[in-house]
């Protein structure tokens, strides 16, 4: 094995009291976590819990207060660009550059990946046509709906066969078959080893598709194992994130409603 | 090593390659009008600059070798302040890396900043151009050995580097709330400083002791103009050779700092901005302040207005204008105020005024909507529609204007200028009606050329912003030529109750035509609601233009 490449059975994603404080207010509070490869791992919390701020941490898009995060076995940020060349990153905003056309943003993403130029625009097409935006070539990123911005920014996480995909809300305004396609495409990904890290809101998606679930709450871990281990009977998940994170209690209606 | 220098060289090639299919897929939207249009002002500019390039490179094809050792340098410095001081003054910053868009990808730090040092060209265009003439005409020049003049190179990347590091610095500065603004208004401060000091003791033909220290203490260091000058004259010394060294690690070492300290702020600003803003509970000065408006206007003009003050004084690029508008319009023109005669003397405050005005006017008049992006078709779909939004706008415009003056006005007092009564109203009246006059065409521009602005970037965004700025020059003489005609009536009678009565005509005028501009200008934005959502709601390349 090449010296500074990590063994293959370091886990995919190691976090130890990762802590990320703003205006003395900690967003992500002492979590540790592991995420092992080839696993289909969902990232879960409500609204404000420090699920993006986790992920932006991971993707190196926010500097940690303290704490250690350790990627594919590369300690981040020491070694990010070894990291990023590894990952296929979905954030919550999708990066992409308006004034280019589908494919000419995944040949330019597929080149910052370091693909030789031919490579990166041949897959560039082939990932244009899988994600059935064929007959929209032409057309600038600026004029694509927010599903098919989404469908470009999946295309633009895949096309350097990363080893590890790091998504906020990937299916998030994509359609039914968008969702499904990008689904399968992900499972896929995970038999063949990749390891995925999701965060998403659609509790019933996570637990179709994940192995493994961590909950988050308040920027403190609260939850963490496989499905079976977190549900007890005849749970859902929705009802055993409903009773970590409250919010179970009585409802409240306002008196002008 | 190899490799990761190729990587690279091949990811810059794709960002440039990326840069150039977004502005090739953006030209082609545009007519064939506009572009031309668009193209004039950059074909005077830079002829005006070529044209002088030519005639210093004459000058130094035939110049002695002492005129070179005495003249060089001086030109040299002032060519460093050009290069530096004007993308400020014109609170403009050229092509820069979108560092923000480029992060997630495996791009090591140092092929970000070698770009983004490539890209500082673009500032600094000028310049380069004078450099390149006087490069030629030492080159040319028979008592020059053939190979000095390549010295001029390195004072270019110098002044390079120096530019990414007061970009950067600028950047940093203004995304800190509270220190932003004093921090660029002390850059100003200093920039026009020496030009300041100037004026003041020019005419006691004698500087004041401290600053003989400071003179005497400034003789003593090897200047990188002072070094180029001489080396790429030929009239070095070793040492001349060493400086230039040293100022060019220092230079890179400024820049470098503050571009990875830029691309720190990057990987925190969304979150910590949305973590650090509110601060409920204190109904500040400022809250009191946003609130006026409803004491004045009913809603759902009072609201917008309200939303007008409230995001404009969040945004860090109306902020800078502000800024720009107050002091560097002070400052420049202060000198004339003290010292001078003539009509800048006697109209200080309308000049400074007027010179508010044109720096506001790309945002407040001509391009109302740009802060609003895909938020601008909230005025289609809410019930309050689009009239009082524009009207609304216009209020805030003139609004701050009139804050501006105020200030201006104030700051006069403070430093003693020599104001009076007359000379404030004047100063109203004056930028009143260049206002209203601009408000008519901005009124059109708005709704039929919209652009979206990045209210958080403290630079102008100057792409696609040619025709506004076309629109812009041509307009801010025919809303001007009002007033002229009122001072002409003040001087042909040589009364001001003459010069008062016209301005008066003309501003009952001027607001007869703003309505009906103001009921044309919505009916066309009406019909053009959707290339209007559209244009308001595009994004960029990977190069911030």
């Amino acid at each position: 094995m090449p010296e500074g490449i990590p063994a293959p059975e370091t886990p995919a994603i190691e976090i130890t009291e990762l802590r990320k404080v703003y205006a003395a207010r900690a967003a992500v509070d002492g979590l540790s976590l592991t995420v092992p490869r080839g696993c289909f791992f969902g990232f879960l919390g409500p609204n404000g819990a420090g699920k993006t701020t986790t992920i932006r941490m991971l993707m190196g898009l926010a500097k940690p207060t303290s704490g250690k995060i350790s990627i594919l076995g590369f300690p981040m940020p020491a070694q990010s660009v070894e990291i990023r060349q590894r990952i296929g990153l979905v954030p919550d905003e999708t990066l992409l550059f308006d004034h280019l056309t589908g494919p000419e943003f995944l040949e330019f993403a597929g080149r910052l990946y370091g693909l030789e130029r031919p490579t990166a625009r041949e897959r560039a097409l082939e990932l244009m046509t899988l994600f059935e935006l064929g007959g929209n070539e032409k057309k600038l990123i600026a004029d694509y709906s927010k599903g098919m911005r989404k469908r470009v920014a999946m295309g633009a996480a895949l096309i350097h066969r990363p080893e590890l995909f790091l998504m906020d809300e990937p299916f998030e305004g994509v359609d039914a078959v968008g969702a499904r396609l990008m689904k399968d495409l992900l499972l896929d990904q995970v038999r063949r080893g990749a390891t995925v890290f999701l965060t998403s809101h659609v509790l019933e998606v996570v637990e179709r598709l994940c192995d493994r679930v961590a909950i988050i709450h308040d920027g403190k871990l609260v939850l963490e194992g496989s499905m079976d281990e977190l549900r007890s009977g005849a749970e859902t998940l929705e009802d055993v994130f409903v009773r970590v994170v409250g919010g179970a209690g009585a409802t409240e209606t306002l008196d002008w409603l | 090593m190899t490799s990761h220098v190729f990587a690279s060289f091949r990811q810059t090639r794709a960002i440039l390659w990326a840069q150039w299919r977004s502005l090739n897929n953006f030209m082609p939207r545009r007519s064939v009008a506009g572009l031309a249009l668009g193209s004039i002002i950059p074909v005077l500019t830079y002829g005006g600059f070529t044209a002088l390039s030519v005639f210093a490179g004459v000058l130094l094809m035939t110049a002695d070798a002492e005129a070179i050792r005495h003249y060089l340098p001086i030109g040299l410095f002032f060519l460093f302040l050009y290069w530096q001081l004007m993308p400020l003054f014109m609170a403009a910053s050229g092509l820069s890396l979108d560092t923000k868009k480029l992060l997630p990808y495996p791009i090591p730090g140092t092929a970000l900043f070698g770009l983004e040092v490539l890209l500082r060209l673009s500032a600094g265009v000028e310049a380069i151009l004078l450099l390149a003439g006087a490069f030629t005409g030492l080159l040319l020049n028979p008592g020059v050995r053939f190979w000095t003049p390549l010295w001029l190179a390195a004072f270019g990347a110098f002044n390079l580097l120096v530019s990414v590091g007061i970009r950067d610095l600028l950047v940093r500065l203004l995304a800190r709330k509270g220190i932003r603004e004093a921090g660029a208004f002390l850059i100003v401060m200093l920039a026009v400083l020496p030009r300041f000091l100037a004026e003041q003791y020019a005419s006691q033909h004698s500087l004041p002791p401290w600053l003989n220290k400071l003179r005497l203490a400034s003789d003593a260091i090897v200047w990188p103009w002072t070094a180029s000058a001489h080396l790429s004259s030929g009239a070095s010394h070793w040492t001349d050779a060493l400086a230039l060294m040293l100022w060019i690690a220092a230079a890179y070492a400024f820049a470098r700092r503050q571009f990875d300290n830029v691309i720190q702020i990057e990987q925190t600003e969304t979150a910590a901005g949305a973590f650090a803003r509110h601060k409920p509970g204190r109904a500040s000065w400022t809250e009191r302040f946003y609130r006026f408006p409803g004491i004045f206007w009913r809603d759902p003009v009072a609201a917008i207005v309200e939303k007008e003050l409230r995001t404009l004084s969040r945004s860090s690029r109306f902020r800078l204008l502000f800024l720009m508008g107050f002091s560097f319009g002070l400052v420049i023109w202060i000198p004339m105020a003290r010292h001078g005669k003539g009509f800048m003397a006697e109209h200080f405050l309308t000049v400074v005024s007027a010179y508010a005005v044109l720096l506001l006017s790309d945002t407040l008049f001509c391009n109302a909507l740009g802060f609003d992006r895909s938020a601008a078709q909230f005025y289609f779909v809410a019930p309050a529609g689009l009239r009082a939004a524009m009207k609304a706008k216009n209020l805030a415009a003139m609004f701050f204007l009139f804050l501006e003056i105020t200030l201006v006005a104030a700051a006069c007092l403070i430093v003693r200028v020599r104001l009076t009564a007359d000379g404030i109203l004047e100063a109203y009246c004056v930028a009143g009606v260049l206002a209203v006059l601009l408000l008519t065409i901005g009124n059109y521009t708005s709704l039929l050329h919209p652009r979206p602005a990045n209210p958080s970037s403290s630079f102008r965004n100057s792409s696609g912003g040619s025709r506004v700025q076309w629109v812009l020059l041509i307009s801010f003489p025919i809303a001007a030529a009002p007033a002229g005609l009122a001072y002409l009536a003040g001087y042909a009678f040589d009364a001001r109750a003459a010069f008062y009565g016209v301005l008066a005509l003309e501003a009952a005028a001027g607001f007869i035509a703003y309505r009906i501009g103001l009921d044309s200008a919505i009916a066309r934005g009406e019909r053009n609601r959707e290339a209007l959502c559209a244009a308001l709601g595009q994004g960029s390349g990977p190069v911030s233009t």
